[in-house]
């Protein structure tokens, strides 16, 4: 119950939050829908004018009068509708960017660990499908306020026609309204249901799309299809949920105006027979009591609106209030002309609830220098990666680069100084050009052309449709995984990292081929600090120095041919035992 | 590409996948039907107890009227209830058949495809686009309905009580019929702009989430925002000018009100004047009037989340009217569970001008593991794919056991012969989810089977949550030597005759890598095997290696011969050498 109302709260802080930032919107389309309606409660009434003292009065003069008055309204009806309509889209279309924008921005902040838990079609669905219902309560406010007025309107004139009459007819009203309020609070949870199930099947077709090759090659395509049956199902029941309290609801709300409209006939009549009421006091009341009918209807439904608008609050509000783990410091140092040197302090690092992968680790790589980290699966090799890169912070001990804690410096600082060559590579639907000056836009041709030739990747580009040009999709229109890879590392060379990280950059590329890119390869490392993550004894044999990783600290430390002679460990996981 | 549906086929869908719930859909018009007759009723109670009643200082008329109201206002609950759950569950329904129809397409559509769409699009029409039909096909498609039939008795009212009055309000008709052809002129294209923008925005979205590790890696966390927030702005001026196109339609509508009344009310006047109607029939005709336009109002928002809707629909049409790669032939049989694999002259191209795999011919007995090698763009990987079925050759044919692959039925083809991508996709989920990803009715004891058969089950099982333990996002728990092995306990599972492996050319560490090395043997035994080598130690352990250049199958020996005579193979083999000699360890 109470991280229910904690949800609830944080709901109604963002819905408030949303609404202050659009407040000149807000206030536009309230006044366009008061001049609405006022336009719209005010032509019965001319005309009822124009027929009494117009034509009953056979008064041509007064009767163009009213009828002048008539087109006025007229025109203010379709102005003030107009710029109603045109204030409401504003701000639902407004409201959906912000909330899309906020997500997508606060996504970009927060830290991998996050992102390790949260995947991008859950990501997706509240960036678009909650953040829709929160522009649809935005969209309504002018329509709202216009029937709200309405109502208040018609009961003035009402208490004003015949006082006694106006208590029978609108004493439920009220009782309706806060009863609606509250039970209109159910619609707050299911909403957060069904925003959730909306989620997860998001979630299945971004995977099932990323992983199409697989699927498709496996045959998967039925029980996945069988999967999403049920999560759409699961939609379907949970949207009816909803329409069942729709179904309970609405009636009562379309039931109120007829009562009162009975009221009026039954109890108004008699008083005319009676000679108690006037006959066009009657006629007043009908004509009014039937124009509530409509905008009762509207803000029954607006109350609902409000209260999904709190559920997918509720559920963007989850996202934007998670703090990223990684923060900046207050006054960060700055890294102007990094040097590369890196040092690891007994780090202790360990997914929640799991054995600790890295567990007192001391490692130092000084600037320029080449290091090989070697290990099993699972080994945490990684995860050193991540934390040179400041992409992760430590449980525990401290990760030092040019001998200053990386949690002091400026973030961009260190990212800009260590570049990360990831296994698994990552393009983007851009041109080959655009994806390997990712890290610095500014790189010309040249440069571009340069790295490509250093990655090895010149030749196969050359080759391409649109060589530079080509555009490639997020998995690489047809490329290789190797060539996908070389243009990941022809990325991280136009960064010009003082350190760099391959982590297991090169393993798709074919073992031909990184025979090729392997003096390509010492070209880029010479005179920088570089951490190579590789299983290929050639490869490791490029760098310096070789260190073992096992059970979360280095067992090993040495050079390549040294830990060959003297290591049976280095020999074992190398597999080099049966070989040699 | 995928294009829109044109309105046509856009029905034809609609009708077909509304089938299921018409009767539904039939039940809420009723509903909608009897309610509004309800309200209408109304008025025309008011009337006689006025008439009959009041008049008259009768009482009995007044509480028969008011009698008769209480029973109508009593009903309408139950008419309204009985529309909004009927209109609800038949405009769920049919979106939820919508996009399971969709998501089935995925499966259908071929790979091609995926490479040319971004994904972002794809989640879109299945997500966003599906979602914006919900005003439409629940609440817009009814209401409509009760608005018209408003619309039609309050026409006929009006004519009733006074047609030369209905004629003069025809002043209003040029003003509605200009404005309502304006906007048809432009709502289409204006919201099939705005789900052409949401789709993307959702495409940038999609793209910076998937890659937020490198974007973060490389700080262009602001250079992503900037070149995503302008498609963001798009969507919202796609907004603003729908907008622009929906007020030609409804905000003329007071205008449109207020010229039919002038005309009515100066012609009632000088009609009164001649003494030629009563002040009751003006009263009244007013009144209708006024109450004519509350639908038409109703009737022209409606039309807004209509044409919205069909605009979506459309959308998603398109995605279901894409040709797909291949279709099951209805006189399809099962094939048989083994049988030799022949390929026989088969050429195939994505373009038909420019094949990639050119008269290929290949006899592959039962159980003989075949190792394809050639240069990147010899049309290793395309063979595969028509090995598979992901396509179909356009000439020659290819066979399991004497079936021709298109005259099998897709579910056998798809059981019988298996691609083992280099990739393993992990889907979130447990271990033993991502294993019988496809066999979801394997028990817990048939998972653990596969995973001992391919000896990985230990390394599973130790886990802390063993074959429980969740694989989060993309299975980042898991290594990649790790994600493979699932791969293949998943092929395991499966128990196919055929498996067609696109070797793994990442290199593992050695640990791992003889894992994965012994996993594959064991899930190889026995079954045929073509592999797409990319390493020639893989070929050196086949039984046949067929070397491919420019499409063409220019050598198929066993590697020893072809090491002893091949040209090409003897070449690749050489530097293969050359390279290990050079940087290797000894």
């Amino acid at each position: 119950m109470g991280e229910h109302d904690a949800r609830r709260r944080a709901a109604w802080k963002f819905v408030r939050a949303v609404i202050r930032s659009q407040l000149d919107g807000v206030i536009g389309a309230a006044l366009s829908g008061l001049l609405w309606q006022t336009g719209a409660v005010a032509a019965p009434l001319i005309v009822k004018y124009a027929i009494d003292h117009g034509v009953l009065m056979q008064d041509r003069h007064t009767l163009m009068l009213w009828l002048g008055g008539l087109l006025a309204v007229g025109l203010l009806e379709m102005t003030g509708g107009a710029v109603r309509h045109l204030y409401a889209i504003r701000n639902r279309a407004r409201t959906d960017a912000r909330v899309r924008d906020a997500i997508f921005a606060h996504a970009l902040r927060l830290d991998a660990s996050y992102h390790d838990r949260v995947g991008p079609g859950e990501l997706m669905s509240r960036a678009s499908s909650d953040s829709e219902h929160v522009a649809r309560m935005m969209d309504a406010i002018g329509h709202t306020i216009g029937y709200a007025l309405t109502v208040v309107a018609v009961a003035v004139v009402l208490i004003v026609i015949d006082w006694r009459l106006a208590l029978v007819v609108l004493i439920p009203l009220p009782v309706i309204s806060v009863s609606a309020w509250a039970y209109s609070r159910r619609y707050h949870a299911r909403t957060e249901r069904l925003q959730e199930s909306w989620g997860e099947a998001a979630t299945l077709v971004e995977e099932t799309v990323a992983g199409i090759r697989v699927v498709k090659g496996l045959g998967a395509g039925r029980p996945l299809a069988e999967q999403f049956r049920a999560r759409s199902d699961t939609i379907v029941g949970r949207a009816l949920d909803i329409a069942r309290l729709d179904a309970a609801f609405m009636p009562v709300l379309e039931f109120l105006p007829l009562l009162g409209l009975l009221a009026v006939l039954w109890i108004g009549g008699r008083r005319v027979v009676d000679g108690d009421l006037s006959y066009g006091s009657f006629v007043a009341f009908n004509a009014y009591v039937a124009m509530l009918v409509w905008p009762l209807r509207v803000l029954g439904q607006r109350v609902t609106t409000v209260q999904k608008a709190l559920g997918a609050s509720a559920r963007i509000s989850e996202v934007l209030d998670a703090e990223p783990q990684l923060h900046e410091a207050r006054h960060p140092l700055e890294l102007q002309h990094p040097r590369g040197a890196v040092r690891l302090e007994s780090v202790r690092f360990g997914h929640e609830g799991d054995p600790p992968i890295l567990d007192g680790l001391d490692l130092e790589v000084a600037p320029g220098e080449s290091l090989a980290l070697v290990g099993a699966t699972g080994s945490g090799k990684s995860t050193v990666a991540g934390l040179l890169a400041r992409l992760y912070d430590p449980d525990g001990g401290r990760v030092l680069l040019d001998g200053h804690d990386v949690r002091e410096l400026r973030l961009s600082d260190v990212r800009r100084a260590v570049a990360l060559v990831f296994e698994e590579t990552f393009l983007f639907s851009d041109t080959v050009r655009e994806n390997i000056r990712f890290a610095l836009p500014d790189a010309d041709d040249a440069a571009v052309e340069q790295a490509a030739g250093l990655a090895g990747a010149a030749e196969f580009i050359s080759q391409l449709p649109e060589q530079y040009d080509t555009v490639l999709g997020e998995r690489g229109f047809s490329l290789s995984g190797g060539q996908r890879q070389r243009i990941a590392i022809a990325r991280a060379i136009v960064a010009d990292p003082a350190v760099l990280v391959l982590d297991d950059a090169t393993s798709a590329v074919d073992a031909t081929k990184e025979h090729e890119i392997r003096a390509a390869l010492a070209t880029v490392m010479e005179g920088r600090t570089t951490l190579v993550i590789a299983h290929r004894p050639a490869t490791i044999a490029l760098a310096d120095r070789v260190a073992v990783l096992e059970n979360g600290h280095i067992v090993e430390q040495g050079t390549h041919a040294g830990l060959l002679r003297t290591s049976g460990r280095y020999r074992a996981l190398l597999a080099l035992e049966a070989a040699a | 590409m995928m294009e829109r549906a044109s309105a046509r086929i856009v029905w034809r869908y609609a009708r077909e996948i509304a089938r299921p719930v018409r009767g539904r859909y039939i039940g809420a018009f009723a509903a909608v039907v009897a309610s509004t007759l309800i309200t209408l009723a109304g008025p025309a109670l008011v009337r006689y107890a006025v008439d009959a009643g009041i008049k008259k200082h009768a009482l009995h008329p007044l509480n028969v009227a008011a009698l008769i109201f209480l029973g109508l206002a009593l009903l309408k609950p139950f008419a309204v209830r009985a529309q909004i759950l009927l209109a609800a569950t038949a405009g769920e329904r049919f979106l939820g058949a919508l996009r399971t129809a969709a998501f089935d397409k995925l499966q259908a559509l071929p790979l091609g495809f995926f490479e040319q769409e971004r994904a972002g699009v794809l989640v879109s029409r299945l997500t966003s686009d599906v979602q914006s039909l919900t005003e439409f096909v629940r609440d817009a498609l009814v209401e409509v309905a009760g608005s018209a039939l408003q619309i039609l008795l309050t026409v006929a009212a009006l004519l009733v009580l006074s047609p030369p009055l209905a004629a003069v309000s025809l002043v209003a008709l040029p003003i509605l019929v200009v404005s309502s052809w304006s906007f048809h002129h432009s709502a289409g294209r204006a919201y099939h702009a705005i789900r052409d923008r949401v789709a993307e925005t959702l495409t940038a979205l999609q793209e910076g989430l998937a890659g937020v590790r490198v974007v973060q890696a490389f700080r262009r966390e602001k250079r992503t925002l900037e070149r995503y927030r302008p498609r963001s702005q798009a969507q919202v001026s796609a907004w603003r000018r729908a907008s622009f196109v929906n007020i030609r339609l409804f905000a003329v509508l007071p205008l449109a009100q207020a010229a039919a009344l002038i005309g009515v009310l100066l012609v009632a006047a000088s009609m009164y004047r001649h003494g030629s109607i009563s002040i009751g029939t003006i009263t009244a005709f007013v009144l209708y009037l006024i109450q004519l336009f509350d639908p038409i109002g109703r009737f022209t928002e409606w039309l807004g989340d209509f044409r919205q809707g069909i605009a979506a629909l459309a959308k998603i049409v398109g995605l279901l009217e894409a040709p797909n790669a291949i279709v099951e032939s209805p006189e399809a049989v099962d094939l048989p569970p083994h049988g030799r694999l022949v390929l026989d002259e088969v050429t195939f191209g994505y373009d038909s001008s420019r094949p990639v795999v050119r008269e290929v011919s290949l006899e592959i007995e039962p159980g003989a593991h075949v190792a394809l090698v050639g240069a990147t763009g010899a049309g290793k990987s395309t063979l595969a794919k028509l090995l598979t079925r992901q396509y179909d050759p356009r000439k020659g044919r290819i066979t399991l056991g004497g079936v021709d692959l298109r005259d099998a039925r897709l579910e056998s083809l798809r059981q019988r012969i298996v691609m083992l991508p280099q990739e393993g996709h992990l889907f979130s989920g447990t271990i033993a989810h991502n294993v019988r990803l496809a066999q979801p009715d394997a028990d817990d004891a048939d998972v653990r089977n596969a995973l001992l058969r391919i000896g990985a089950l230990e390394r599973f099982a130790s886990l802390p949550d063993g074959l429980d333990t969740d694989v989060q996002t993309r299975g980042l728990r898991l290594s990649a030597g790790e994600r493979q092995l699932v791969g293949i306990a998943r092929v395991a599972l499966a128990d196919p005759a055929v498996i067609v492996l696109d070797e793994a050319t990442s290199s593992l560490d050695p640990g791992t890598e003889a894992a994965v090395e012994r996993a594959l043997a064991a899930v190889v035994e026995g079954r045929t095997v073509v592999t797409i080598a990319h390493r020639l130690s893989t070929a050196e352990r086949a039984d046949r290696v067929v070397v491919m250049a420019y499409g063409r199958v220019v050598e198929v020996e066993s590697h020893n011969e072809l090491d002893e005579q091949g040209e090409r193979y003897a070449r690749l083999w050489a530097s293969w050498q050359a390279g290990l000699a050079a940087t290797g360890p000894t």
